[in-house]
């Protein structure tokens, strides 16, 4: 075997390595992402992007109750309020559905670390005080789209964001 | 007097990149000289993000809270100022470092390092987005290009091919992510459909995506509101993401295919973005030089040769003409003679 060939064979079997472990990690976060927690290590991803079509879609929202202690007639949803920046960035979004996990799992301090960087990234130059209530929200996506109806909404606790 | 300050060596170390080229005569001499044309072109794009990265610094000496991922897990000891600050310009300083001396290892794995912690810094903040991820494994990879060790002719030929290999993997690794995605978009499809729900290749699934996507943020797109009145006009775009998205690897080892799947996937990060206000402005940028500006292309190529080998479409042509287009300069078909 002339030494090309060598380089050759040892450059095909080194990407077959990355490429088998790359896929063989990303696929490890995937299958624990499913119960809900971010397992993602960066910067291995599985990309797992738009994989799954929304149906009947479960997700947590957070219903504002009061903003500095001036209650909100009738409560809404933080995306729908025009008080805070619009387009609601998406990772705030993110942030409130791990809060809803954390919250449903038990792990208070997890849930707190995420109600103070909410608070303290996205709603402190707003507002000072927040009151609300976490909700789990079931919908169709068309259905609420076109006529903002939720198939089911449960308050599953209440709580304040503050400095 | 330079030679008393060490100021030589640094001008050495600075001389323009490939200044004393091994790449001439071959078309795959021509194709290596082409690769590093892009590599540059590269560093120079890292150069554009890191000044637009510290032109943000604001947004890191406002103090956000932080949830830090891995490469920066130290920050919570120094703030997210001062390290804003710090991974910024460590980032902008290796890009330009490893722009002007791109062919040296080092300055690459330093700038690799530093977009590492830049990126994590950015996506250290509750969710992690993935416009950088296809830029980051492109410069991880491309730490592994080879150094010039010599002028002789078989260390030029050596240096030239190692290059084309190392580009090659890059650009594999790129195409892999997208099979990835459109292998568990199958998978989830078929899945979803069984259980008598809308799957990804059902009339009703992109207007589906764009209804979550415009609820999540409450906001509006250019063109939603036309996919959710029209639904059934996501059909065609979901398939054909499908064929982009799950053949992708396979284009690898088609180089004739490179341009008109870059111009492909492209056309779906322009249609998420107009449709869900998704802008994967970085991914774009990167699959434009990797694969847009392929070196493993033909310079005569004509533009059906693409079209020719690209997975389905093989009747379009005479046998002659496949195996013309499939031999067009694959990178493994490059071998040293000892």
């Amino acid at each position: 075997m002339t030494e090309s060939q060598r380089y050759l064979q040892r450059y095909w079997m080194i990407l077959a390595i990355a490429a088998f472990l790359y896929v063989t990690v990303a696929g490890v976060t995937l299958l624990r992402a499913r119960t809900g927690a971010n397992t993602e290590i960066f910067p291995i991803f599985s990309w797992d992007l738009f994989s799954v079509v929304p149906n009947e879609t479960m997700d947590y929202g957070l219903r504002v109750l009061e903003v500095d202690g001036k209650p909100l007639e009738p409560p809404q949803f933080l995306e729908q309020l025009t008080l805070f920046s619009r387009p609601f960035r998406i990772s705030v979004h993110m942030a409130i559905q791990e809060l809803g996990v954390a919250h449903v799992r038990g792990d208070t301090e997890r849930a707190r670390a995420l109600a103070h960087m909410l608070y303290e990234n996205h709603l402190g130059g707003a507002a000072r005080r927040v009151r609300f209530e976490l909700v789990e929200r079931r919908f169709d996506v068309l259905t609420r789209v076109r006529s903002g109806r939720f198939a089911s909404l449960t308050p599953i606790d209440l709580a304040e964001l503050h400095p | 007097m330079t030679q008393a300050f060490g100021l030589s060596r640094l001008w050495r170390w600075l001389r323009p990149p490939m200044a004393s080229s091994a790449l001439t005569g071959s078309a795959h001499a021509r194709a290596a000289q082409r690769a590093w044309s892009i590599v540059h072109a590269v560093y120079a794009y890292n150069v554009y993000i890191g000044v637009t990265l510290l032109k943000n610094w604001q947004r890191w000496a406002d103090g956000p809270v932080l949830d830090p991922l891995w490469p920066v897990s130290w920050v919570t000891a120094t703030g997210s100022a001062a390290a804003g600050i710090l991974v910024g310009t460590a980032y902008l300083g290796t890009s330009l470092l490893a722009l002007f001396r791109p062919e040296r290892r080092g300055a690459r794995a330093l700038c690799a390092v530093s977009a590492l912690m830049a990126f994590a810094l950015h996506n250290s903040f509750g969710k992690i987005n993935h416009t950088y991820h296809g830029l980051l494994w492109v410069l991880i990879i491309f730490v592994f290009l080879p150094q010039p060790d010599g002028q002789t002719h078989h260390a030029r030929r050596r240096f030239r091919q190692q290059t084309l290999r190392i580009f090659w993997a890059g650009q594999a690794a790129l195409l892999m992510f997208y099979s990835m995605s459109g292998a568990l978009k199958l998978y989830a499809s078929i899945n979803q459909m069984a259980k008598g729900q809308a799957g990804f290749l059902s009339a009703e699934a992109a207007a589906r995506h764009v209804a979550h996507r415009l609820l999540q943020t409450n906001g509006e797109s250019l063109l939603g509101w036309l996919m959710l009145e029209h639904p059934w006009i996501g059909l065609p775009t979901q398939w054909l993401t499908i064929y982009l998205e799950l053949l992708a690897f396979l284009i690898a080892f088609r180089p004739a295919s490179h341009r008109l799947w870059a111009l492909g996937l492209i056309g779906m990060h322009l249609g998420i973005g107009l449709f869900m206000d998704i802008w994967f402005i970085h991914q774009i940028t990167i699959v434009a030089l990797m694969l847009a500006c392929s070196p493993f292309v033909r310079e005569d190529a004509h533009a059906l040769d693409g079209l020719r080998t690209l997975p389905g479409f093989a009747w379009l042509s005479s046998p002659g003409r496949q195996r013309r287009a499939r031999d067009l300069e694959r990178p493994q078909a490059v071998a040293v003679k000892e």
